[in-house]
């Protein structure tokens, strides 16, 4: 009973001592408490800042991207309308070579030209007898040897008298022997010689004629034709060549 | 619009770009038809070592400057690609590669094994997330860059596009000549100037080289007999022989040019006391003179119909630019600006029919261009010295030449607008006579 006594006579007398003590340990739990607060708001300010430092960095690029992709569209744009007028040009050609032409062939209707399916009229610009002839070229140097034979044709229905006329019937004459249509070929040097008499493309056209022929096997009339250049023509290119035949 | 555009377009030229896999109509039009912009990340090694990511640099450094070549693709800067996050190169995130405006994704891995190296590559369309490429390569560790060369040779096939990544130029060169000893040797090198090979080892004068269209042959003119003759080396064989043909050895020949389909070969020679065009079967055998006139006919080039010949003659008073068939007939005047016009080279592509040749322009030689259709000529080099000797590429973009500035002769790349014009570093020594090869076959 004594002991208990002073038990709680000493703890009476330590009370406030260890309640201050307490206090202290209180305070100084909270203020760790909010010293981790403070490092904790201060590390997810920095993330932040970090992240809102890349979220600008990729806004920027972002926006170099746009910018480029703008420009790039302008190229495109600049792009198509080149396409676009290539397509337009080579539709007109297409059209003209195909008979579609703004000013249409004699005896035909204009309606009936340009009116087709009902749609409105096409304005195609003509092109000149020059450019005609050069796109035939062009497409008999390209191999495409249909389109140049029908650019020729053409060409021969709307000039068929020029200084380049005859020189057109012998282009079909090659299309048609490129194509190794040799039968044809013969036949339009044959329309030639027969359409345009006093050219100079005589031997030249005889001679691929002798070729086109032994190319089927008509040996007899192809040597026919070059005993023809080579005495007709003996100065030419052709007329050697015939001569160098004959000679075999 | 851009579609109809398109569309009509591919109607019209349906042989040169024709859709050959319909299973995806859409992205294969869209592919084939709009002009692309590609994204190539760095190529991702498989393992760590140096000797892999060496090769994995030097791929995708080959790569980029293949695709870059045409000038016909866009490319996604460098500095944006860094800006996508790390990749699964197995499954990347296509919505990165859309935020920053890329169509194309080409993805590269590479790894070593012995000495055994891998390229795989993989093409991704990013608006539609197909992979419409997939494919591995493999070689020798020692040559990453032939594996990018396939490479990209693969993937401009993907959009209906016949690169030269693959090509090779043949050029004669004295870089081992020696004091007191002229000599000029044929070498040969990949489009782009590297992995250079010689040739000719005759210690003689072996100039004027022309491929085979197969890629397996050179024909080229050579003294080692004493005059100038006709020769074919089989690269691949490795050997060399004489073509000129029996009873013409006394003969010189000169500018060999093979028929587009190989089986027979122009040139000119003075068989006949005179110099003109001559045409005999690609072994050199049935030679037929060709041209007989009085005048020096020389440097004939087949059309790629293989139907004409273009040939320089001065039968009108000054060398120019001349055309006739392929049996000598027909035969017109092609050039008609400046009194000096010489070395035609065709363009192989039928999409562009013109001529390149070396012209003389105010006391300088000048590569020029003469559309057939038109006639109009442009003009392709202007201050860069004295450039002659041009030749197309396969596909008809680009003409390589040489050009003297100072007192070196380098080979010399173009565009064929003229537009973008670089010197070609092949190594040490004067570089001439620029032959461009055909795209090899498989």
């Amino acid at each position: 009973m004594k002991r208990a006594f002073l038990a709680i006579l000493v703890l009476m007398m330590a009370g406030p001592v260890w309640a201050k003590s307490k206090d202290f340990e209180r305070l100084y739990l909270q203020m760790s408490v909010m010293q981790r607060e403070i490092a904790d708001v201060k590390r997810n300010s920095d993330d932040t800042l970090k992240e809102l430092r890349r979220l600008n960095e990729i806004l920027a690029q972002q926006s170099e991207s746009v910018k480029s992709s703008v420009h790039d569209q302008n190229l495109q744009t600049e792009a198509l309308k080149v396409t676009l007028k290539e397509v337009s040009d080579a539709l007109s050609a297409l059209q003209q070579r195909l008979g579609v032409s703004a000013t249409p062939p004699s005896g035909s209707s204009p309606e009936s030209v340009l009116s087709s399916g009902g749609s409105d009229p096409i304005d195609v610009d003509t092109p000149s007898p020059a450019e005609l002839y050069s796109q035939a070229y062009a497409d008999y140097a390209r191999g495409n040897y249909d389109l140049a034979i029908q650019a020729f044709q053409e060409y021969l229905r709307l000039n068929p008298s020029t200084h380049l006329s005859d020189n057109a019937q012998y282009w079909i004459g090659e299309c048609l022997f490129g194509k190794r249509a040799y039968s044809e070929a013969v036949a339009a040097w044959d329309d030639l010689l027969r359409q345009f008499p006093g050219t100079d493309k005589i031997p030249d056209a005889r001679y691929k004629k002798a070729i086109a022929l032994e190319k089927m096997g008509r040996s007899s009339q192809a040597m026919i034709e070059y005993r023809y250049v080579s005495d007709h023509f003996p100065n030419t290119d052709a007329g050697r060549k015939a001569r160098q035949r004959t000679a075999r | 619009m851009a579609l109809i555009a398109s569309a009509l377009l591919l109607s019209m030229f349906p042989s040169r770009r024709a859709v050959t896999q319909p299973s995806q109509p859409d992205a294969r039009f869209d592919i084939v038809t709009q002009i692309q912009r590609f994204a190539i990340p760095d190529c991702v090694p498989r393992g760590g070592d140096d000797a892999v990511r060496d090769a994995c640099n030097t791929m995708t450094t080959v790569l980029r400057r293949d695709l870059r070549f045409e000038g016909i693709f866009q490319f996604v800067p460098d500095n944006l690609l860094t800006a996508i996050p790390a990749m699964n190169p197995d499954a990347p995130n296509l919505d990165d590669w859309k935020s920053i405006a890329a169509q194309i994704l080409v993805i590269s891995r590479a790894e070593i094994k012995g000495k055994d190296l891998a390229l795989e590559v993989k093409l991704h369309y990013v608006p539609t997330g197909q992979v419409i490429l997939s494919r591995r390569y493999a070689g020798k560790e020692g040559n990453p860059r032939a594996l990018a060369h396939q490479a990209a040779d693969d993937i401009m096939k993907q959009v209906q596009f016949q690169g030269v990544s693959r090509t090779k130029i043949v050029f004669a060169s004295d870089r081992d000549s020696s004091k007191g000893h002229p000599t000029k040797e044929l070498y040969i090198v990949d489009y782009d100037g590297f992995n250079p090979r010689r040739l000719t080892v005759n210690r003689s004068l072996n100039i004027l080289p022309n491929w085979r269209p197969d890629g397996r042959a050179i024909s080229y003119v050579s003294y080692r007999q004493g005059i100038p003759g006709l020769f074919l080396a089989a690269i691949y064989e490795g050997r060399s022989q004489t073509i000129t043909g029996d009873g013409y050895r006394s003969a010189q020949v000169f500018a060999p040019s093979f028929s587009p389909d190989g089986s027979r070969v122009a040139f000119a020679s003075n068989r006949k006391s005179n110099m003109d065009i001559w045409v005999a079967n690609a072994d050199g055998s049935g030679a037929r003179q060709i041209t007989s006139s009085p005048a020096i006919d020389t440097a004939p080039c087949w059309s790629p119909t293989g139907q004409e010949i273009a040939f320089t003659s001065d039968r009108g008073g000054t060398p120019q630019i001349w055309i006739m068939d392929d049996e000598g007939l027909n035969v017109r005047r092609l050039t008609n600006v400046g009194n000096y016009n010489d070395a035609p080279n065709w363009n192989p592509s039928k999409q562009h029919p013109e001529i390149a040749y070396t012209s003389r322009l105010e006391g300088r030689f000048e590569i020029a261009v003469v559309d057939l259709g038109t006639s109009q000529v442009r003009q392709i080099t202007a201050g860069r010295g004295s450039c002659e000797s041009p030749s197309w590429a396969p596909n008809g973009r680009h003409l390589v030449f040489s050009c003297r500035r100072g007192r070196r002769w380098s080979l010399t790349i173009a565009d064929r607008t003229g537009a973008r014009v670089e010197t070609l570093d092949v190594g040490p020594g004067n570089s001439y006579q620029p032959d461009w090869g055909p795209v090899p076959a498989r």
